[in-house]
């Protein structure tokens, strides 16, 4: 198998997909100015109810939020292959489905990171977060950090969805509803009784707010690299979740013929 | 490639046997104890009607589904033990219009599939260019395939399963929704692969495009093969069963027409409409020329139905035609 010509031609596939999804005005005007909207709302929220400290957790939360929120997006387009009925060509080629359906989403953890970003150094002034250059560089590299890390959940949804197409909406939406809820976004994950704290822990988005509100808060670097590695690690065992429940995916559609020629 | 040195057959199946699960029933059997041997460079055609089973034999030759029983070998290499080495030797092509990238160039398609298919960057783009003139693409080739036609998209399909190099392919349906100078430039691209030495497994239900393209012919229905015939036999059997159409018709002239030579049936399809079935070659001549004479200006031929065929190739010969 040739992986890197796989890699560049799957990049392309999902880059065309992007472009079908978002051109660049509505990605701006559209996109871009709801999710300004979502981070202001919050953010006002807790400058409302709570004092200045609340907004700025609030919005640091709801911005990195953002990359996690799109970086889920994977799931739904792995299922788009079956949409544009490749799944039984995919399955038959010699390259096999993984490498392809890993790769095909890319564009959410490029379009997540930079919209992340966005939110955040352009709506922290307003909110009394001063940000320096070093801060605000490493706030978006861990926001980077963020989405690629995130974007392993999205794809082990994704081959649970096309196992289960019936629920193919689902599981996307269950993960990031518990991850708002438990993560450390709205709520400090210390709210929670420790045994949600754990399961929380499980997901790579909690270490990788962290990181990012840590070194935000100027914390020694080792803090913010041990939580790194921590959304780094969680991260590698839900890539192999993904792995393998697309392998049962396939298991049982070769067994039981749910994909179809067409599929 | 076997040990002695003679070539494997390009596929060979073996009593195959596929049965499907059905909520609240008994399993559907889709295949059932089936054989087929395709050889080298030979342009086998699959003829049946719908729910026959030809996709599932494809589906199963191309490794996405199992079999229950019995086995299927592509050049030798069994397609559940060897499927991974399997998968690099067949080409897959169906019919319809999925099954591409739709907001993809045609030439960008090819080339992500080249790469599946284990080339890399430069070979990739040669082979794309070359198979996207090959069908007749070339001037569309960097055009998104949504704003293809059908018949384009079917093209673009067969590049498709070329861009491999495959030695084995499996035709699905290819030419549904192609026109009839697309069907024609089909069959010469078939022909050009016969004589690159590649075998074709086609799956059609068009009994005169199988005539015309292949070297055997395979009938199924209901999951069984019910002959392997030369081609010529079909070719005689659809002219010595040709049909007469014709509305406007008297019951006196239908009665004339009943008694014509080589008339086997007259039945009325509506009210004056009636359907004349013949089972000698020649024979639709006096019966178009009586109805001509009668005043009767509606009338066309047609080539019997694959049912009638399957009726008189089993009527022919006996039922008996596999245990
Ligand atoms: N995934 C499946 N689940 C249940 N039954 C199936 C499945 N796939 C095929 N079948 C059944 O198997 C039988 C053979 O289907 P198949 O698609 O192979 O027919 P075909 O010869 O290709 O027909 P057509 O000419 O309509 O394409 C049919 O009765 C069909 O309903
Ligand atoms: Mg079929």
């Amino acid at each position: 198998m040739n992986a890197i010509a796989v890699l560049r031609q799957t990049m392309w596939s999902g880059w065309t997909d992007l472009r079908s999804v978002y051109t660049p005005t509505t990605w701006a005007f559209g996109w871009m100015v709801r999710v300004l909207c979502q981070v202001v709302f919050y953010s006002t929220l807790g400058a409302l109810l709570g004092d200045a400290e609340r907004a700025r957790f609030l919005l640091v939360g709801a911005a990195v939020f953002i990359a996690v929120n799109e970086t889920m997006m994977a799931s739904a387009s792995t299922t788009w292959e079956r949409f544009s009925g490749t799944l039984s060509l995919l399955a038959a080629a010699p390259a096999g489905m993984v490498v392809v359906l890993a790769a095909r989403s890319w564009f959410w953890v490029a379009s997540g990171t930079l919209s992340s970003s966005i939110a955040l150094l352009a709506l922290a002034p307003f909110f009394g977060l001063r940000l320096g250059l070093g801060d605000s560089l490493a706030a978006v590299a861990l926001i980077l950090l963020t989405a690629l890390t995130n974007y392993a959940v999205g794809l082990c949804c994704g081959s649970l969805s096309l196992r289960f197409h019936r629920l193919r909406n689902v599981f996307s939406n269950i993960a990031l509803l518990t991850m708002t809820a438990v993560c450390g976004v709205m709520v400090p994950a210390s709210f929670w009784p420790a045994g949600l704290q754990w399961f929380a822990a499980a997901f790579p988005a909690s270490h990788a707010l962290e990181a990012v509100r840590l070194a935000i808060a100027d914390a020694p670097a080792a803090a913010v690299l041990a939580e790194a590695a921590l959304a780094a690690g969680t991260s590698a065992v839900w890539l192999a979740l993904a792995a393998t429940a697309l392998g049962w995916f396939q298991t049982d559609a070769r067994r039981t013929g749910s994909i179809d020629f067409g599929d | 490639m076997s040990i002695t040195g003679i070539e494997a057959p390009a596929v060979e199946v073996r009593g195959l046997v596929r049965d499907f699960a059905v909520k609240g029933g008994p399993p559907r059997r889709a295949l059932d104890d089936f054989d087929l041997a395709v050889a080298p460079g030979e342009v086998h055609g699959l003829l049946g009607p719908n729910g026959a089973g030809k996709t599932t034999l494809c589906k199963i030759l191309s490794t996405v589904l199992l079999p229950t029983a019995g086995t299927a070998r592509v050049q030798g290499l069994d397609v559940v033990a060897d499927a991974k080495r399997v998968r690099p030797l067949l080409g897959i092509v169906f019919g319809g219009e999925r099954g591409l990238y739709a907001r993809m160039t045609a030439a960008q398609n090819l080339r992500f599939w080249a790469a599946l298919y284990g080339h890399g960057r430069r070979e990739g783009r040669r082979r794309a260019a070359e198979l996207l003139e090959r069908v007749g693409l070339g001037p569309r080739a960097d055009e998104a395939v949504e704003t293809f036609s059908r018949g384009m998209k079917q093209r673009l399909h067969l590049a498709r399963g070329l861009v491999g190099d495959p030695r084995v392919l499996l035709l699905d349906e290819p030419t549904v929704g192609m026109d009839p100078v697309s069907a024609h430039e089909f069959r010469d691209l078939v022909e050009d692969l016969r004589a690159e030495g590649r075998a074709v497994l086609l799956t059609t239900h068009d009994m005169a495009e199988a005539e015309a393209l292949c070297d055997r012919v395979s009938f199924i229905d209901g999951g069984r093969l019910l002959r392997c015939e030369d081609p010529r036999v079909l070719g005689e059997l659809l002219s010595r069963h040709e049909r007469v159409r014709a509305s406007g018709v008297p019951e006196a002239l239908a009665a004339r027409l009943a008694a014509l030579p080589g008339v086997e049936r007259v039945r009325a399809t509506g009210p004056g409409a009636v359907l004349v079935e013949t089972d000698r070659g020649g024979a639709a001549l006096p019966v178009l020329r009586t109805l001509v004479e009668a005043g009767v200006t509606d009338v066309s031929t047609a080539p019997p139905s694959l049912e009638e065929v399957y009726l008189h190739l089993i009527g022919d010969r006996g039922m008996a035609v596999r245990p």
